[in-house]
């Protein structure tokens, strides 16, 4: 990946602020347009809240401020007067406990993109087809897609949660530890489909794992406290990155 | 072993306040069981009163009664989901929600007299619908309103964030948040709530003395002013202050345990919604 192809994301000089806490400062950076971009750190430096911080999930969490700049496809993310719900459409997350609701595999799979209207009723049952298929879950849960999603494994609802984030048709997949609630094998699965995700789709991924972070990412940033204030330390590519981290440690 | 002996005096004193409590229950139920079981027959249920509660049945005051709790119903549920989702949802952490949390409480400590004192002064006097059943749903629906929005807000705080995370990472609006995640998914709290609140509704004097029922001469209201109806506890309440008669009393037992059944019969209509809701609770 170029450093002169399109950045799909851009942060400026952003900072966010709990009540009268500071959180992150000063944080600047691009990711590409197609590319997977890392973001690691020690734990409680920030990650989880810059990632929501990209889709404007941090507008629930009450007394959260976010400042300076984010763009997404150079349009302004931030600002009382953006849409964020229509945002999100566009940027979808993934956590590291995967969040089914107490429904049917299909009615999950078709949670996002059914509420949104942007597809015909009738083509619905070809989305959420498309999107489990996408996530290799397909085989898996075909003859069961109306009994409850509840009984899958953690690693089938992880599945489970990124089809239902694909069948939205986004630009942009923010993953939270994607893998850190699973096992090695499931964990290898969610690896495959990011390395599958790249190109149609950019991909800002939080990992505290290195080795996963070198197998999957274009590039990465570290974040570290300076300060006791989270801020990004290094960007650049992976395999550098942890090394340097290694000696500094 | 120090240890061991607190152990055990923690759990024998726990155990015997458990007991205290059922064995409390079981005398109250099987004092009225006794009683009122020889009152009860077809006809009890299905005449009206005579001779000033000393012959017929009740079937008019059950009536009445379920016309109370039914309206109170209708009144408590959309209110409470409606204040409930201003505090937990569109107000959450911020202090008008807490204002109205307080705004709840004191309401809960309002004495049920003056609910019905109030209902009357307003509907009965100022709006001059006389006595009616509306009035009294009305007063018995705010009445058990803290109740049922306690309830909701305590499930909805109790939600896990990362469902209404989930669903706003999606993309859907406040509105589809709420219809879709936050309501399915806490309808036990309303549930729960609303049982709390009718059983107590239910057996419930002093709000509808004044404005809602009479002791005789109702049958089926056909409008909505100058039509009281029967009540259970009403009947109960004027016919034990002062009735010597043993046909009477008789009756008047036969009436209390009816009202128990009514009231017991209300939490297990609702048990298998319960028992699904908790189900699911335990599985995600
Ligand atoms: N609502 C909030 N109010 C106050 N402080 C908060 C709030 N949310 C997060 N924080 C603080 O912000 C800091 C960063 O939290 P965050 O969850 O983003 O860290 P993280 O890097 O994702 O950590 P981990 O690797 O453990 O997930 C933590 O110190 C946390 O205590
Ligand atoms: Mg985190």
């Amino acid at each position: 990946m170029s450093d002169s192809a399109a950045s799909i994301l851009r942060l400026e000089n952003v900072s966010v602020v709990a009540g009268a806490k500071p959180i992150l400062r000063g944080v600047t950076l691009d990711v590409p347009e197609g590319s997977v971009f890392g973001l690691i750190g020690p734990s409680g430096v920030g990650k989880s809240t810059l990632l929501k911080c990209c889709n404007r999930l941090t507008d629930l969490i009450p007394g959260l401020r976010v400042e300076g700049s984010i763009t997404f496809r150079g349009q302004s993310v931030l600002g009382r007067r953006i849409d964020a719900d229509a945002l999100r459409a566009k940027i979808g997350i993934l956590f590291q406990q995967p969040a089914v609701f107490p429904r049917s595999i299909m009615a999950n799979v078709l949670f996002g993109v059914s509420h949104l209207g942007s597809v015909p009723r009738r083509e619905l049952p070809m989305v959420a087809e498309r999107a489990l298929r996408e996530v290799a879950l397909w085989d898996e849960v075909k003859d069961r897609l109306t009994s409850s999603a509840i009984y899958l494994s953690v690693g089938q609802q992880q599945r489970l949660c990124l089809a239902r984030t694909l069948a939205t048709n986004p630009d942009v997949i923010l993953m939270d530890e994607p893998t850190s609630a699973l096992d090695p094998q499931a964990s290898e699965v969610i690896e495959q489909l990011i390395l599958r995700l790249r190109g149609p789709r950019s991909v800002v991924i939080v990992t505290h794992n290195f080795a996963q972070a070198r197998r999957v990412c274009d590039r990465v940033a570290r974040l570290a406290l300076v300060h006791n204030i989270g801020t990004v330390v290094e960007i650049g590519n992976p395999a550098i990155v942890a090394a340097a981290t290694r000696e500094e440690e | 072993m120090r240890r061991r002996l607190t152990d055990i005096a923690f759990r024998t004193a726990t155990g015997l306040c458990a007991c205290v409590a059922c064995g409390l229950l079981v005398v109250i139920v099987w004092a009225i069981c006794q009683r009122g079981w020889p009152a009860l027959s077809w006809r009890f249920f299905t005449e009206q009163i005579r001779l000033v509660g000393a012959d017929g049945g009740i079937f008019y005051n059950v009536l009445g009664t379920g016309i109370l709790v039914l309206t109170a119903l209708a009144v408590s549920a959309p209110l409470a989901t409606a204040i409930a989702l201003v505090q937990a949802v569109y107000l959450r952490g911020r202090p008008l929600g807490a204002m109205l949390g307080l705004f709840l409480q004191v309401l809960n400590g309002v004495p049920s007299l003056l609910f019905g004192l109030i209902g009357m002064i307003v509907f009965v006097q100022a709006l001059g619908w006389g006595k009616s059943w509306l009035i009294g749903g009305l007063v018995l629906g705010f009445m058990i309103l803290p109740t049922v929005c306690v309830a909701l807000v305590e499930r909805i705080a109790a939600l896990p964030s990362r469902y209404v995370e989930a669903a706003a990472g999606l993309g859907l609006r406040r509105s589809q948040i709420i219809r879709s995640v936050i309501l399915p998914q806490t309808k036990g709290g309303l549930i729960t709530g609303s049982l709390l609140g009718l059983a107590r509704a239910a057996g419930e004097t002093a709000p509808i003395m004044f404005t809602a029922t009479v002791f005789a001469g109702a049958t089926v209201p056909r409008g909505v002013s100058e039509s009281p109806v029967l009540s259970l506890p009403y009947h109960i309440f004027i016919l034990s202050q002062d009735s010597f008669d043993p046909a009477v009393v008789t009756k008047v037992w036969g009436a209390a345990l009816t009202l128990l059944a009514l009231v017991c019969s209300l939490s297990l209509i609702a048990l298998p919604a319960r028992l699904k809701n908790h189900e699911e609770a335990n599985n995600v």
